[in-house]
């Protein structure tokens, strides 16, 4: 597949298709590629779509993923605002929205992910709002102005990124979310008690345990949030944030194997050899957790496939497992986790549940995740220490005094030491 | 306040590049803004990933690097006296000349 002639198509300028763009090249693939982006912007990183670019510190020239001449420079051929309908794998070849063809050997899908939409919800209405692209954000910035009272509907990452960024501009924030805790299936008990605190001394209102059960409107604009109890929130904006749905449409018309994402093996192939799903759209086994299969919505996932994907296209060494990580920033809150806790059997708090801490998640004692708060060293370690899956004592990883980094033992893989 | 110096970079593939740039939020914003694009940042700028890991040599002295930032330095295998995470960076206004080479990947 390294052949001068040969030819891979990528659907999806984000942050999984410009990896895979930059890493076939550097990997030194000579063939053509083919970048399809359905914005007209060139491709932006999303992750401050909810903080400093919705707060209006930075712009979206400080969101390129890689300045214009990058893509001149490494003959990428880039194509945005373009559509793609279909993919005929008999023909081994994709359609566009202007009704051309464009024939691969290989084929990247690497569409993302959409917020998913509250149920029985007419879309389009004013002050209604969700956030994926960097136009969502600017529509979203402008309605938060200091008299503005925002309503976020879902207690995850986004939901609360997006009420630190509102209060940040003077704006009221309300968050309703449906289970008894925030970031319920994302994040430990102690993270969320901690993030509702931190939230609430900083004027964010939080419900719990309360079901979205009307947009209100007066003339086509929301002026209510009416909750299933009966209550009613005012607002002058809402931004819907309970989670996100695979884009994975043309694989399902394509005919691959789905369920809920596109289905992909170990290096990001589908059930079509020549077809690879990476980032958000796909669902993937985990090498660190038994090969479970899951979708990971995260920037380090959708580059770690990339790698993964472009490495079995050119025949090249497959690289090292990677245990996934994420980041969220709430105000001047620094939170960082470092793999899943499937089935973990206990959890150890080390540190002080103020302001710096960590949670390690255990299972038949070797850890299998951890969320740090404040504390980007333990985050590193605990990643590494995920890695080496060792076994570990109790009472030395739950002691802050202890730096976790020395529970490393010393391998054989240089790397290991921190 | 913005201000111009000489933004001197060297690239990973050993080639180097001076140029007058306008001061920036950020050292990171700075060399994407010059094409430095072996910078993966892949954080976007969080201090979350070290992917934007640089030595740095200045005429003047820069602002000492955060807990969170010296943790992340820590953490890495090429790290110097001189590393410094470019998203983390903010270019003090005094500076003139900043020397900047890109570290190799982890």
């Amino acid at each position: 597949m390294t052949s001068n002639m040969s030819r891979v198509v990528i659907i999806g300028a984000g942050q999984a298709g410009v990896s895979a763009a930059t890493f076939l090249r550097s990997g030194g693939f000579r063939g053509q590629i083919l970048l399809f982006g359905d914005e007209q912007v060139l491709p932006y990183q999303r992750p401050p779509l909810s903080k400093a670019f919705l707060k209006g510190e930075i712009g979206l020239e400080d969101l390129w993923l890689k300045s214009a001449t990058f893509y001149v420079e490494q003959n990428i051929d880039l194509r945005l605002g373009i559509r793609v309908e279909e993919i005929d794998r008999k023909k081994a070849a994709i359609r566009l929205a202007n009704g051309t063809w464009q024939a691969y050997d290989n084929l990247i899908i690497a569409t993302g992910s959409r917020p998913r939409a509250l149920p029985d919800v007419q879309e389009e209405m004013e002050g209604l709002h969700q956030l994926r692209s960097y136009e969502d954000t600017r529509r979203l910035r402008k309605a938060l102005s200091p008299d503005a009272h925002i309503v976020l509907v879902g207690g995850g990452y986004i939901g609360l990124e997006v009420a630190a960024s509102a209060r940040a501009l003077g704006a009221r924030a309300t968050v309703i979310e449906l289970e008894d805790r925030l970031l319920a299936r994302v994040a430990s008990r102690p993270v969320s008690n901690f993030l509702e605190g931190y939230h609430r001394a900083r004027g964010v209102e939080i419900i719990t345990c309360a079901s979205v059960a009307a947009l209100e409107t007066d003339g086509g604009r929301l002026t209510n949030v009416r909750l299933a109890d009966g209550r009613r929130f005012q607002c002058t904006a809402a931004v819907v944030a309970i989670g996100g749905v695979p884009n994975d449409q043309l694989g399902r018309m394509a005919g691959l194997s789905c369920d809920g994402g596109i289905l992909v093996d170990h290096n990001g192939r589908t059930s079509d050899p020549a077809i690879f799903a990476i980032g958000d759209v796909s669902r993937r086994p985990l090498p660190f957790y038994g090969d479970r299969v899951h979708r990971l919505e995260s920037v380090g996932n959708a580059v770690e496939q990339a790698r993964l994907a472009v490495a079995a296209i050119l025949g090249q060494e497959r690289p090292e497992d990677e245990v996934h990580w994420f980041w969220s920033d709430q105000f001047d809150v620094k939170f960082k986790s470092a793999g899943v806790a499937f089935d973990a059997d206990r959890q150890l708090l080390r540190g002080s549940s103020e302001g710096r801490f960590s949670v390690l998640h255990l299972k038949d004692d070797r850890l299998i995740s951890i969320e740090t708060i404040n504390n980007a060293g333990d985050f590193v370690a605990g990643r590494k220490l995920i890695a080496s899956r060792q076994v570990i004592d109790d009472t030395l990883a739950a002691d802050a005094d202890v730096p976790l980094k020395s529970l490393i033992s010393l391998g054989n893989d240089r790397k290991l030491y921190v | 306040m913005t201000t111009a110096f000489q933004l001197h970079v060297v690239r990973r593939d050993g080639t180097t590049r001076e140029t007058e740039v306008e001061n920036a939020a950020s050292l990171l914003a700075l060399l994407r803004r010059v094409g430095v694009d072996e910078i993966v940042a892949m954080c976007g700028g969080n201090c979350a990933c070290a992917t934007c890991h640089v030595y740095v040599e200045a005429d003047g002295p820069l602002s000492e690097p955060e807990v969170e930032e010296r943790e992340m330095l820590e953490t890495l295998l090429h790290q110097t006296p001189a590393s410094r995470l470019a998203c983390q960076l903010m270019v003090d206004p005094g500076i003139t000349r900043l020397k900047v080479t890109v570290a190799p990947e982890e």
